[in-house]
């Protein structure tokens, strides 16, 4: 058996080098001929990650926002402002990441600028909720601190 | 007698000269269209693209933009280059951007209540070939990279019978088997332009839902699978371009949302109807 798939595995590579010496020159040569330029015309096969999961949980973030906000303004809490606070920052995350590989494209930009994007928003990112983790922890929380920007009263 | 036979042919001749100069006026009054082409020739290299103008009078042509271009390419400049085959909105070949829109020629009407001109362009953020004609060989390719035919895992003998399917079943499939396959909706999305290499693009995706919700084809956990990763499908943010400008008033925005749906497992697959064989 094991046999068997090796001698299939051989004949396919044996088949896709005599495929490449023979009949792509000549189709690139006739793509060539008058300086046509064409797109890579190869699909890309992706390493298989699964992004199903991370998809879902955007969607749960997003529905949750929407329900905490409010709800950490009226009861601001250290338990209502940390998971608000949470949900905020894996939002973002998640959006800033995806813009990121949205617009830093490999093909414009080379693949390093990517990266280094990546790099600057995942440092942010992490200084963002550090200092959203201190504002509830050792002052007056996000709820509270939202509650006094937009307040009516004159201030004090 | 000699005087009024005179004034006679003096007046005539005046006549005919009002009319004559009636229809002359009409003539140059005729109303003309002014065209913005879109021209780059590979034979040229060090040549950069550029926009050709021309007048069309639209008194001798027909209504549609490609009646124009046609008779731009018969009358004024054979060089100039496009698809086109069908003309009346079932092939797909002449997809093209019109006035700012991703639409096909052939059904697509002149706009004369402008003076201004219409401007034409191959389709955005393809690789151009010649003038209009864009290179379609990478969204080809990935059309076969979802494999757009019926697979069951027990295939009957050709001709000896036929898969059956029941009619709600087959109304599953409207609005979807229509797509030509033109391209209109995959450039006009710019997640499409930023990630093409990697992203299906609505045309394809709309089509792999095609035969993922066919009751007959039994190959859908398979096809599903294939694109779980974070490019194929997921680079789709509903941004809708795709069902603003299809020609054939498809929605392909919504099947890329069912088809999301399928692969969060929050919508299942529905038993078909009837048993196909």
């Amino acid at each position: 058996m094991a046999f068997h798939r090796f001698a299939g595995a051989l004949a396919k590579k044996a088949f896709k080098v005599s495929f490449a010496n023979t009949l792509l020159p000549k189709l690139d040569q006739r793509f060539t001929r008058h300086d046509v330029r064409c797109a890579h015309t190869q699909v890309k096969k992706l390493a298989p990650d699964d992004h199903r999961l991370i998809w879902k949980l955007q969607r749960l973030c997003s529905i949750c926002l929407i329900i905490a906000l409010p709800i950490d303004v009226m009861y601001p809490c250290l338990l209502f402002d940390n998971l608000f606070v949470l949900l905020m920052a894996l939002h973002s995350f998640w959006g800033v990441n995806d813009t990121i590989a949205d617009y830093c494209r490999p093909i414009l930009f080379g693949p390093y600028f990517r990266k280094a994007w990546h790099a600057i928003w995942y440092i942010t990112w992490t200084v963002g909720f550090s200092g959203l983790l201190y504002l509830n922890f050792m002052d007056i929380g996000f709820g509270r601190a939202l509650y006094k920007i937009w307040r009516l009263e004159p201030k004090d | 007698m000699a005087n009024s036979l005179q004034l006679l042919k003096q007046s005539r001749s005046l006549l005919s000269a009002q009319v004559r100069s009636f229809h002359a006026s009409g003539a140059l009054q005729a109303k003309t269209k002014k065209f913005a082409i879109y021209r780059w020739n590979p034979d040229e290299p060090g040549k950069k693209p550029w926009m050709q103008e021309y007048e069309v009078d639209m008194s001798t042509c027909g209504p549609m933009v490609l009646d124009a271009l046609i008779k731009i390419k018969n009358e004024m400049d054979p060089t100039l280059t496009f698809r086109r085959s069908c003309r009346e909105g079932i092939c797909g070949s002449c997809a093209m951007n019109i006035g700012g829109i991703n639409t096909l020629a052939c059904i697509s009407k002149v706009d004369t209540t402008s003076g201004k001109a219409t401007k034409i362009y191959p389709l955005p953020h393809m690789y151009v070939v010649k003038d209009l004609v864009p290179d379609m060989n990478h969204f080809y390719n990935q059309y076969k990279s979802i494999q757009p035919w019926l697979q069951r895992k027990n295939e009957v003998n050709m001709g000896e019978q036929q898969y059956l399917q029941s009619i709600k079943d087959r109304d599953k499939l409207d609005g979807l088997y229509e797509c030509i396959l033109c391209a209109c909706c995959s450039t006009s999305c710019p997640s499409y332009w930023w990630n093409g290499d990697k992203y299906l693009g609505p045309a394809v995706l709309m089509q792999a839902y095609r035969w993922i919700i066919d009751s007959r084809d039994e190959a859908t956990s398979e096809r599903l699978e294939r694109m779980t990763d974070a490019y194929s499908v997921y680079r789709c943010h509903t941004i809708m371009n795709c069902t603003r400008t299809c020609p054939k008033g498809l929605n392909p925005g919504r099947a890329i949302a069912e088809v999301k749906k399928l692969l969060s497992g929050l919508a299942k697959k529905e038993a078909p109807g009837l048993n196909a064989a």
